[in-house]
């Protein structure tokens, strides 16, 4: 029977092209833009190497001092009471923050304060600061580099092509060590044989290459990078400055997902009871951060990190939503109107005794191999867009992948869209009276 | 007669109250990515207030332990280095809050009787020059501010219309970082990127060989090779030994920082014309065949003398009116995104979003309907009503 259901189907489809075309058009291309953002949003937010433990992770990011005064505003007013004058004064007090500072971290402030935190398995310090101008023949190649402690490599899961990281004592030797990205090895020494043990030239040190990372395909700037070299390289009024602000970030790992909470608390807690030297300043804020909810700051900046994160949530999702919504309503009154052609199949199959449900789920399941040949020609259309995109930059050093899961997503997103537009409009026919069915035509 | 169009579409509801709810949602979707895209091609529009063209930029990491009299030191010999080179036009110093260098200096003081928020950076005398920024009064910094009284400063536009909007600032003293001379007033400064919206601005001026300003900004003459850059290059690694910095163009980093804003406002624009195109089709699939439907109503209004205009105007208006009502439910919804102020936006930005989708709506809907009400024109009556 399914397959009589199949090949009147196609048979339908063939009837009236100019329907089967709308319907396939809005099909494919919905299909393809939930693929790429599906792609997207996996790429940027999912947990996948050099960050598997994404979400286990509490990150400080930036640090806030300030200065902060009560003012107290007197005002005097005279009013008349009982036509005797009498002076009424109010008095105001307001918190001000005359001067406010924001930055990162300093190696100070992480050193001193955040090294022992409970239930934090593992955590790392590192600055994304430095640029290296290396010129490769008369071209210039600018370089992007990250300091890093040795934990660095245990909490972020690299993928060594060859060699490995530098350890402790390699650190807190300042040997000129460094760790080279997949893209640099290229750039730099022109080919993708191995290069561990030879030289690259920073500035004016000679640093010896001991590992190459494969590449970070997205936009976290705490592992993307072209060479990663000991922290203690940095300059040294980086690692000696006092000052609370400063060009480093920490990293958390949580022993549970369900200790990011108390941990974040305790940063905040902890920060807050900090005393500062000098008198400009007596207010130390640390914001952390879950990479979510950095990242919906980002996009739209609210105090409350989880806040921010609800904001996008629901910007995002109306705006999915409102966009899936809109080819599913086109689709269903096209549905409407096509199925209205038929109401003379549908007399005579009634007539002979098919029962609604039977014609329901004729209609659905016809519905259902329309939307499966679109959602067929949306996932190569999403290929070759990914492709495109990746191949232009489009999104810069963001590229895109087709994984498994993206696949499912799509085929899961089919059927809801095949069985939603296909309902209304086959329930609304299977209901049709046979007379009027019959006479319609 | 509208009321007579609206029994028609009142016996039709089933049918139209699904054109009307796919109307709707045409109109928020156009109505939100046009908000998006209004409020950022808002920012996009005031100009920039300075040049990128040609100009190159050196950020210093200079070495913790200099004494300041070898910094400036180092820092004549650069200067005098790098501008005796025939491709260089002009050469200046700023402190690291430069033009998009990612660096940013806010402050505010009531000192003045009333609140000032201002965004400040420290500039030399020839920074107007080599960045070739507009004067709209006033003077630039020179070597007379050495002998006068009081701090010179330079402000923008946006903060003298909003501060002192109806008296002429150059002269006036403000308390700002001590007591402070306003000499002139430029156009715009938007540091921070053509996206970005320009914020109260104080420039300060910077003795020439400060030791506190770590950016060079270079002006290159036009033909200027690019091999030009290794001669930098080296010479400032010669004189600034130990000096760690690395040079980029301003209009390299200009493109890097406008083509990320402009891709979500890209992707956004053509994910809605495929929606709207998606819906199009569909509404013109669906008016050819209801009019199909109605041949025998047509045949009918024929026969008892309508004329074929008045066939043609009557389904354009059931249609309109259709419209008219999703736009007003919908834009019902719509008004409230101002009212509750989620978002820091403009109103103005959601009227005009809102003004748009409809006209976008309206324009769309008649496009669907000229075709399919012209073939309703020409049905003839005998035909039609022999058919019945």
């Amino acid at each position: 029977m399914l397959i009589n259901y199949f090949k009147l189907a196609l048979k339908v489809l063939n009837r009236r092209k100019f329907f089967t075309f709308i319907s396939l058009f809005g099909i494919s291309l919905t299909l393809m833009i939930l693929m790429i953002i599906a792609a997207f949003l996996d790429n940027e937010l999912g947990a996948h190497a050099p960050v598997s433990n994404i979400h286990q992770l509490a990150f400080i990011k930036s640090v806030i001092k300030s200065k902060v005064q009560l003012d107290t505003t007197y005002t005097y007013d005279t009013t008349y009471v009982n036509q005797t004058m009498v002076l009424d004064s109010t008095v105001s007090t307001r918190e001000r923050r005359p001067s406010v500072s924001q930055s990162s971290a300093s190696f100070h402030l992480l050193d001193t304060y955040f090294r022992d935190l409970s239930h934090v398995e593992n955590y790392t310090f590192y600055a994304a600061i430095a640029t290296f101008d290396v010129f490769v023949g008369n071209k210039k190649l600018p370089l992007s580099g990250i300091y890093t402690d040795h934990q660095y490599w245990q909490v972020f899961d690299f993928t060594f092509l060859e060699g490995g990281p530098y350890l402790k004592a390699s650190i807190e030797n300042q040997e000129q060590v460094v760790v080279i990205s997949e893209e640099t090895r290229r750039s730099y020494f022109g080919s993708d044989e191995e290069v561990v043990g030879k030289n690259i030239k920073l500035e004016t040190k000679n640093y010896k290459i001991v590992g190459v990372v494969k590449n970070v395909n997205n936009s976290r700037s705490f592992v993307r990078s072209d060479v990663y070299l000991p922290y203690t390289h940095a300059r040294s009024v980086l690692l000696t400055d006092k000052d609370v602000l400063g060009s480093f970030e920490g990293a958390f790992l949580a022993e549970k997902k369900s200790h990011l909470e108390s941990i974040k608390s305790e940063i905040v807690s902890k920060a807050l009871r900090i005393q500062l030297p000098t008198n400009d300043y007596n207010l130390v804020e640390v914001e952390p951060n879950t990479y979510t909810e950095g990242y919906a700051q980002n996009i739209h900046y609210h105090e409350d990190a989880s806040k921010s994160e609800w904001y996008a949530l629901l910007t995002l999702g109306g705006l999915l939503g409102l966009f899936i919504l809109l080819p599913t309503l086109n689709l269903i009154n096209v549905n409407v109107t096509r199925i209205l052609e038929r109401s003379s199949e549908i007399g005579v199959r009634k007539s002979f005794g098919a029962t609604e449900g039977n014609l329901l789920f004729q209609f659905v399941f016809e519905n259902i191999i329309l939307t499966f040949l679109g959602g067929i020609l949306g996932f190569f259309l999403a290929y070759f867009m990914i492709d495109l995109i990746n191949d232009t930059n489009a999104l810069f050093e963001i590229k895109l992948s087709f994984k498994t899961s993206t696949f499912f997503y799509s085929f899961f997103i089919c059927l809801l869209f095949g069985i939603v537009s296909g309902l209304i409009p086959a329930w609304r026919m299977s209901k049709l009276n046979i007379v009027t069915a019959l006479k319609q035509s | 007669m509208i009321k007579h169009l609206l029994i028609l579409i009142w016996n039709r509801k089933r049918r139209n109250i699904l054109l009307l709810v796919e109307l709707m949602f045409s109109f928020f979707i156009l109505y939100a990515v046009l908000s998006f895209v209004f409020f950022n091609i808002d920012k996009y529009n005031s100009p920039l207030g300075f040049e990128t063209e040609n100009i190159w930029m050196s950020q210093f990491n200079m070495p913790q332990d200099l004494d300041s009299a070898s910094i400036v030191e180092t820092k004549t010999a650069l200067l005098q280095q790098i501008s005796s080179l025939p491709e260089i036009e002009e050469v200046c110093f700023s402190n690291p809050v430069g033009p998009l260098s990612n660096s940013t200096w806010t402050s505010s003081r009531d000192d003045n009787g009333y609140e000032i928020t201002a965004d400040m950076a420290a500039v030399d005398d020839n920074f107007a020059k080599t960045m070739g920024i507009k004067l709209v009064s006033g003077k630039w910094f020179s070597d007379e501010d050495k002998l006068s009284k009081y701090e010179p400063i330079v402000i923008n536009k946006k903060m003298k219309d909003l501060y002192w909007p109806d008296t002429t600032v150059i002269g006036k003293v403000i308390i700002w970082q001590g007591e402070q001379e306003i000499i002139g007033v430029m156009e715009n400064y938007k540091y921070r990127g053509e996206f970005d919206e320009e914020s109260n601005m104080i420039l300060q001026r910077f003795p020439k060989h400060s030791d506190q300003s770590p950016n060079l900004i270079m002006r290159l003459s036009e033909s200027a090779s690019p091999e030009i850059e290794v001669v930098i290059n080296n010479i400032i690694r010669q004189t600034a030994k130990g000096w760690g910095f690395s040079i980029f163009s301003l209009e390299t980093e200009r493109q890097r920082r406008s083509r990320s804003n402009w891709i979500p406002i890209i992707a956004l624009l053509s994910i809605c014309g495929f929606l709207i195109f998606n819906v199009s089709l569909g509404l013109f699939g669906i008016l050819v065949y209801n009019i199909k439907k109605r041949r025998s109503e047509i045949g009918l209004r024929r026969a008892i003398g309508a004329s074929p205009g008045s066939i043609s105007y009557q389904f354009i208006m059931e249609i309109i009116l259709i419209t008219t009502f999703s736009i007003i439910l919908s834009a019902f919804f719509a008004i409230q995104l101002p009212l509750m102020g989620i978002f820091d936006v403009e109103t103005s930005v959601y009227l005009r979003a809102m003004l748009f989708s409809a006209l976008i709506l309206y324009s769309l809907v008649l496009i669907c309907t000229i075709y399919p009400s012209q073939q309703a024109s020409l049905v003839h009556p005998a035909t039609a009503l022999h058919e019945e």
